[in-house]
């Protein structure tokens, strides 16, 4: 209120006007989003049921379900995030905690900026030469979850890394001289506290490896398999290159469209899902993190 | 309690102790008077030397309060305070000592029935009275008591006027130059007793000082009342 | 035996000179204060009783820190050891964000296994130790977090107390609370040094007349005068001293 009395009047007229653009802005913005939700509601929600989700696509993928990409998009993260979380939790531990010497957490903050700015296509490539071929895993669930474990890294270190640089250093301090071994105070205090920040990071990282596309098409998606997938040394159909599949290649292009708008609504669900995870998360962090 | 609290509790009880032994002299001091044992008073020297110790004491903790507490408001009051009556009472206490003194080494010059009307022992008793009036008042920090000694003290100074009478009257007699010395150094020793009464009502008026935050000068303005 | 003494201790971070030849010598069940301007070296010394300095890098130190007559940086001590039996607080209320109880019962449960019972006994008593155990006795298995900044101090406090160390260091311990919780926190350090001996550092100078034994002026990393509180704020020594203490410094 104060700052106002002393604002000139044209001043405040100026103000008054950019504030209605930003927010008529930031309303496009939203409407585009909503748009886009909104669209594949109507051109996808009329094939949603059960038996969608549980299906072996049929009859050329015109008609049944989605089930084994589903399942298999499902497997191919768990072992993503799986493998990805544990990684990075500890590299996040050693830079943030452990590492004594700044110039080596320096050269690998660089290492990880660099894989983060590599496009996902190379990833794929990279998982192929090693995972598919050098390691002879095949195409396969393995392979492609540990491609997509490679591909989400970059995101997950960082984020273990400032959760745990978050963790103020007097509540360490504090541990360490109730006589805490350095280990001790990791696991009793630090992992605790910084632990709902790495969660959020693990969401959100979720969705974004669910929606993935070119890492997978070549370490472990197949066009189309007509069995759930059975081991994870097995190929297997995944949600992104399914929906790939239906749009560009089909026998009838025109017949698969509703599958095609079933299958993005489906994967634009789960990512909404992960992210609405993450935000919850992050609410649950705020309220109890206080310190 | 906090940690003023404790350290004035502490105060207190040592300017008690000191207060004790100055009325140990004037109880000392009268007891002797009523008697007649003049060489018995002599000693009152040892028991003032005995309580210097105690004496120093005090002023070592008043420094330390105020330097190591910082105290303020009704605190630094009675620290004040306790250094003012402090100062009175060694006033007092020399005093003491020097009319102890001076008795001691004349009185045995004059014969008894020449000075045995003289109101001495009952002028020590009314100054020895004054003094613990005033004390209590400090020590109770009872304002009322420290306003209203005016009857005690005419009292100590209507005896006072007749000791002086007295010994006018005994000086104007024949006398050898031993008599008439001890003559007026009984008159020096009850002036001195009279000025004793005064630093009792200064640690009166210390007390009102402490407890209602006011200077009372009472001493002075009653002066200004008798020219 | 003195309970903490240092001779001729010296300690550098790097190139940089933080104590020169630091000796000195406290008494059991002592209030040391550690007075002195910002940089002066205060903290440095304090952190040398528990070892935290050790984490700093290029930290080097010359001379000897004895507790209880054992130079605790003998190659074959343990910090993780020592620090248990020296407690600390610091300058800002630290508390877990645990419960009020499993906050205080967090260095018992470091060390070995005590049965919960033994575990609830001590917490009890670090706490009335602490005098919180009134405030909190209905609220144990509230978030510590909910306490003011005062009770969070002496929660702190109740904390190191727990693991019975015979030591306690205090960073600052009221720099950042309230006139009242501090006085609160001075009352309790004056009724601990009937069990423990206690260094504090402190930036205000009344507090260390206040509540120590034994106060020591640093001032460029050199201990410049260190005596008995009372002798040291009647009669102070050292020109720099007299300065420093009667706000006539710089």
């Amino acid at each position: 209120m104060r700052y106002k009395a002393v604002t000139s009047v044209p001043k405040r007229w100026v103000e008054g006007l950019a504030t209605a653009l930003i927010t008529l802005i930031s309303w496009v913005a939203l409407g585009a989003l909503g748009g886009v939700v909104a669209f594949l509601l109507y051109k996808g929600a009329g094939v949603l049921s059960w038996a969608f989700f549980t299906d072996l696509p049929r009859r050329g993928m015109q008609s049944g379900g989605i089930g084994p990409a589903l399942v298999g998009s499902i497997y191919v993260t768990l072992v993503a995030i799986g493998v990805g979380s544990l990684v990075a939790t500890a590299a996040g531990a050693y830079m943030s905690e452990f590492a004594t010497s700044r110039r080596i957490v320096r050269f690998l903050e660089f290492l990880i900026n660099t894989l983060a700015g590599i496009p996902s296509v190379v990833y794929g490539l990279f998982g192929l030469a090693l995972f598919v071929v050098a390691l002879g895993l095949g195409a396969s669930i393995l392979a492609g979850g540990l491609t997509l474990a490679l591909l989400s890294l970059p995101l997950l270190v960082r984020n273990a890394q400032e959760a745990f640089g978050a963790v103020p250093k007097a509540l360490k301090e504090a541990s360490i001289g109730l006589g805490a071994s350095e280990l001790q105070t990791f696991f009793r205090i630090t992992l605790p506290i910084a632990l709902p920040r790495i969660l959020t990071g693990l969401a959100l990282a979720t969705g974004r490896v669910l929606g993935e596309t070119a890492p997978i098409l070549f370490t472990a998606a197949v066009y189309y398999l007509p069995t759930y997938p059975k081991g994870l040394l097995e190929p297997t159909m995944l949600l992104p290159y399914h929906l790939y599949v239906l749009v560009t290649s089909g026998v009838d292009i025109r017949q698969t469209y509703p599958m095609a708008f079933g299958t993005a609504l489906t994967l634009l669900g789960l990512t909404l899902a992960f992210t609405g995870l993450a935000a919850y998360l992050r609410f649950r962090l705020k309220r109890h993190y206080r310190v | 309690m906090s940690l003023i609290d404790t350290e004035i509790a502490k105060l207190r009880a040592r300017a008690y102790q000191v207060v004790q032994n100055v009325r140990q002299q004037l109880v000392f001091l009268e007891e002797q008077v009523r008697r007649g044992d003049w060489a018995r008073l002599r000693t009152i020297e040892e028991l003032r030397a005995g309580a210097l110790e105690e004496d120093m004491r005090l002023d070592r903790r008043c420094a330390r309060i105020l330097a190591l507490h910082q105290p303020v408001a009704n605190d630094l009051r009675f620290v004040l305070a306790v250094l003012r009556m402090h100062f009175y009472l060694d006033e007092v206490a020399e005093r003491l000592v020097a009319v102890g003194r001076r008795l001691a080494e004349y009185m045995p010059h004059l014969p008894k029935a020449a000075y045995q009307d003289i109101p001495m022992a009952e002028l020590v008793t009314r100054v020895a009275r004054l003094l613990d009036t005033c004390l209590e008042a400090f020590f109770q920090s009872d304002t009322e008591k420290a306003k209203q000694i005016d009857q005690e003290d005419q009292e100590v100074d209507e005896t006072y006027e007749r000791c002086v009478h007295q010994i006018i009257q005994a000086l104007t007699t024949p006398l050898s130059p031993a008599e008439a010395a001890a003559w007026m150094e009984m008159a020096i020793a009850v002036k001195t007793l009279e000025k004793i009464a005064d630093y009792a009502i200064d640690i009166a008026d210390a007390s009102i000082y402490y407890t209602e935050g006011i200077y009372y000068w009472h001493r002075f303005l009653r002066r200004e009342r008798q020219p | 035996m003195y309970k903490l003494e240092t001779r001729a201790v010296s300690v550098w971070y790097g190139n940089y000179q933080a104590l020169k030849g630091v000796s000195l010598a406290l008494e059991r069940n002592q209030v040391l204060a550690l007075i002195g301007p910002s940089g002066c070296g205060k903290s440095t010394f304090l952190r040398l009783f528990n070892r935290m300095n050790d984490f700093i890098e290029g930290f080097r130190l010359e001379g000897e820190v004895l507790i209880d007559g054992e130079n605790i940086y003998a190659p074959q001590v343990d910090p993780v050891h020592l620090r248990r039996r020296v407690g600390m607080v610091f300058q800002k209320p630290t508390p877990f964000p645990f419960s009020i109880y499993e906050n205080v019962a967090y260095g018992l449960r470091l060390q070995n296994r005590l049965p919960e019972s033994q575990i609830r006994e001590r917490v009890e008593h670090a706490l009335r130790q602490a005098a919180l155990w009134e405030e909190v006795r209905d609220n144990l298995k509230k978030s510590a977090l909910m306490l003011s900044g005062g009770q969070q101090q002496r929660l702190c406090i109740a904390r190191a107390l727990a693991v019975r160390p015979s030591l306690l260091l205090m960073d600052e311990p009221t720099s950042a609370l309230d006139p009242i919780s501090t006085a609160k926190i001075e009352e309790l350090i004056h009724e601990l040094r009937q069990h423990y001996t206690i260094v504090i550092v402190t930036h205000n100078m009344q507090q260390a007349a206040r509540v120590s034994d034994m106060t020591a002026f640093f001032y460029m990393g050199q201990l410049i005068e260190y005596g008995r509180t009372k002798d040291f704020f009647t009669n102070p020594q050292h020109p720099e001293t007299i300065r420093y203490i009667t706000g006539r410094f710089g």
